[in-house]
């Protein structure tokens, strides 16, 4: 989250003058209605990947009701969007296997700088900013090599300069984030091997072994790798929410026989190492073995895991990882904070959907018609 | 009347063709156990699709705000909105009904035209759960800004000012009597912008009917598949795209209207939360949105696909024309409808065909057509 110091209502007056100048593809005037809207609360705007009507792909900054306030076209499909805590700054990237990044100020203060992955690597879709905003690691995949790695970026300049690379401890990383105390990274290592010759095929699936990884980020050093048992070696650990306290939630997607139905949720603490938990029994076996993306609530007592094949929100209670609910919705797949207890959902029908309760229908907020929202959502709050 | 002529010309159409394909096909159909089924001609669904509903739709819509637009010139043309608007208000009214008429038809289908540059949110902004149409048009008011004026300068605004729900905000009163060019303080501001509302109103109307009439935008996509095609490689993508918008449709008008109105609280309250209650065109609009559904179905001919699927054509019109006449039967003014036990029966009934066309079209109907894929299935993201 941004500076609380910064007074919301003069911030954002400021925002809709920069975005007027930033974006022309949304007309000032219609982001200073969409900014407006939000100066009387604390509600964040939100960050995402979408395709267009046209087939097009962009990146949109959104209020909670739908209304744009920037969109960024992008040169193929995105995935998820990392936000700077120091800048407030964010980095989009590809879908995997793509190579493109784009670096951007949701607020509209400076352009977008696009840039790609170097050769022989293409990006996974994720990465994590250095506290400082200075450096950002993002998983790639040396595909020669059928290695995960980490690349190094220094984003302080003008255009982002690849510095180098370490480990990831497995084969396909997928998402990463910062750990709280702000020298650690944590790497879902999917352990699935691709080769984008081979477009999205699995090429290891009798042999993988997926894992979480805990990297120190100033010197790549491998400080500690947990996975689970030898019979769950196919649930291919992906997604993350990190709690302050420095719980980590992973969301998984099994890759055995569909007959096999294993927790897709699992936490990993210093105390407790990686555990799994799992939803109520009459739920086992309907959730088509995917879990798309992982949130917290800003209070941080509730996670949420969105399992779009299966059209199914899951909901978990961060203090034990018990279950607590599970609603409804076609396609759903982003999640994120919303206010202290809810989130707001996107899907692939253009739906915003504002969730406050585990056991109670979202409410829409808004329905775009063509938009089809991506996998992950971020929010990102001026307040 | 020239809308619903051309409704039940299209209506008309759709059934006939049906009715031939379903001869052809009892002719040429193979004896049981001597040939397969043939192959799904996917590439049939879109192009009747627009032809057949979404275009006829969309010229129905824009006619109707043409006739809307001088409504609001004549109650705004009274003299300082003195005396009584009688006769005005009531041609004003039924021509807004008739507009609302006309949108919830069109706007079921959701794809293509309705989908490019945010048309749709343009036309009405709907579900609006929090109001937001409310807010900002309070904010424009209290500002009086000039920006809104003018259709020129309107639709570089907030898509939430451009639509009839914006329109119906400051043209009628929460009890449904219109207030339009009635003597408010500020009557001339909002006539003012009632007009510039309208004549954008065409434009997007106009703007649609074209990216149907001459297939631009999504539309041209659809109806264009292949391999570099951003949006459907194939025909069958194309026909998923257009059925997914439809069932996206009818999910709002389940999901967000009719269940959303049925929960339990004070009547009024909750009859406010389905679009345009405030005029009492809310199922008026859901009503034409049902209808809708059906008729965008037939025209596209997706019963007609495969041959285990045909029951569902004659059970979709038969189970839409019941909701509607259900529905018809509830007061105009939703608030009283959900105060009164056997009106709000009614609607439970409605909401409960509704879900058994959901699991009829969603499931059984797009089972038979292997129509699939969400946009955020694919496992490895």
């Amino acid at each position: 989250m941004r500076s609380t110091a910064i007074d919301r209502r003069a911030f954002l007056t400021g925002c809709a003058a920069a975005l007027a100048a930033a974006a022309p593809n949304v007309p000032r005037a219609r982001a200073e209605d969409a900014l407006a809207g939000l100066a009387g609360s604390d509600e964040p705007l939100f960050v995402a990947a979408r395709r267009g009507s046209d087939g097009t792909y962009a990146l949109a900054v959104t209020s909670p009701d739908g209304l744009d306030v920037l969109v960024i076209p992008l040169p193929g499909r995105g995935h998820d969007v990392a936000l700077c805590p120091a800048t407030g700054r964010c980095l989009a990237f590809a879908r995997r296997p793509g190579t493109f990044a784009v670096l951007f100020d949701p607020l509209g203060q400076s352009g977008p700088v696009t840039f790609q992955a170097e050769a022989g690597r293409h990006f996974y879709g994720h990465g994590a900013f250095s506290p400082d905003g200075r450096l950002v690691f993002a998983t790639e995949n040396d595909f020669v090599g059928a290695r995960g790695i980490i690349g190094v970026y220094d984003v302080s300049g003008d255009v982002p300069q690849r510095l180098g690379e370490f480990d990831s401890g497995g084969v396909g990383p997928h998402d990463i984030l910062p750990m709280p105390d702000g020298k650690t990274l944590v790497v879902a290592n999917g352990g699935i091997e691709t080769h984008p010759e081979r477009g999205r095929d699995k090429l290891n699936l009798a042999t993988m072994r997926p894992n979480v990884a805990l990297i120190d980020r100033e010197n790549g050093a491998l400080l500690a790798r947990f996975e689970l048992g030898t019979e769950l070696h196919q649930l291919s650990l992906r997604h993350m929410a990190v709690s302050a306290g420095g719980t980590v939630w992973i969301g998984a997607q099994h890759q055995g026989a569909a007959t096999e139905t294993p927790p897709l949720l699992a936490a990993l603490d210093a105390e407790k190492g990686l555990r799994l938990h799992d939803v109520a029994p009459r739920l086992r076996g309907t959730l088509e073995n995917y879990v798309g993306s992982v949130a917290l609530n800003r209070e941080e007592s509730v996670v949420a895991a969105s399992c779009p094949r299966a059209g199914r929100m899951l909901y978990f209670a961060a203090a034990d990882g018990r279950f607590l609910g599970s609603q409804v919705r076609a396609d759903v797949c982003g999640v994120a904070p919303l206010d202290d207890a809810g989130f707001l959902l996107s899907d692939g029908e253009g739906g915003l959907l504002q969730s406050d309760a585990p056991d109670s229908a979202p409410l829409l907020l808004a329905s775009r018609a063509g938009i089809s929202w991506d996998n992950h959502m971020i929010a990102i709050s001026p307040r | 009347m020239t809308g619903v002529i051309t409704r039940v010309r299209t209506w008309a159409r759709a059934a006939s063709a049906a009715a031939v394909l379903v001869g052809l096909a009892s002719v040429l159909a193979p004896a049981p156990g001597l040939a397969q089924e043939p192959a799904i001609d996917y590439g049939r669904f879109v192009p009747a699709l627009v032809r057949d509903y979404a275009l006829p739709a969309a010229r129905d819509l824009r006619d109707r705000l043409q006739e809307l637009e001088s409504g609001v010139a004549r109650l705004c043309a009274r003299v300082d909105g003195a005396g009584d608007p009688g006769e005005a208000a009531t041609v004003f009214a039924d021509g807004f009904a008739a507009v609302v008429d006309a949108h919830g038809w069109l706007a079921v289908s959701r794809f293509g035209a309705l989908a490019d540059a945010s048309a749709l949110e343009r036309l009405a902004f709907v579900p609006d759960a929090r109001g937001v149409v409310r807010r900002q048009v309070t904010r424009l008011l209290a500002k009086e800004d000039p920006s809104a004026l003018s259709a020129a300068t309107l639709k570089d605004k907030s898509v939430a000012l451009q639509g009839l729900t914006a329109l119906e905000w400051i043209a009628f009163s929460p009890d449904g009597a219109v207030v339009l060019g009635t003597n408010q303080p500020d009557r001339a501001y909002r006539c003012a912008y009632a007009g510039a509302l309208v004549t954008g109103l065409i434009a997007t109307a106009n703007e649609v009917e074209s990216g149907y009439a001459t297939p631009s935008g999504q539309t041209a996509l659809l109806l264009s598949p292949g391999l570099d095609n951003r949006l459907a490689a194939t025909p069958k993508e194309a026909a998923e795209v257009a059925f997914k918008a439809l069932m996206t449709g009818l999910a709002l008008m389940k999901d967000q209207v009719l269940e959303r109105v049925l929960e339990p609280g004070p009547a009024n309250a909750r009859a406010a939360r389905a679009p345009f209650a405030r005029s009492h065109n809310a199922l008026r609009h859901l009503s034409a949105g049902i209808e809708g559904l059906a008729l965008a179905i037939t025209a596209a001919g997706y019963p007609e696909g495969t041959k285990d699927a045909r029951w569902i054509g004659n059970s979709l019109r038969f189970e839409t024309a019941n909701a509607r006449a259900a529905l018809a039967a509830v007061p105009a003014d939703l608030g009283a409808g959900l105060a009164d036990p056997e009106a709000r029966a009614r609607l439970v009934y409605v909401n409960t065909i509704l879900s058994g066309l959901r699991g009829m079209l969603g499931g059984e109907l797009a089972g038979h057509l292997a129509l699939k894929g969400g946009f955020n299935a694919l496992d490895g993201d």
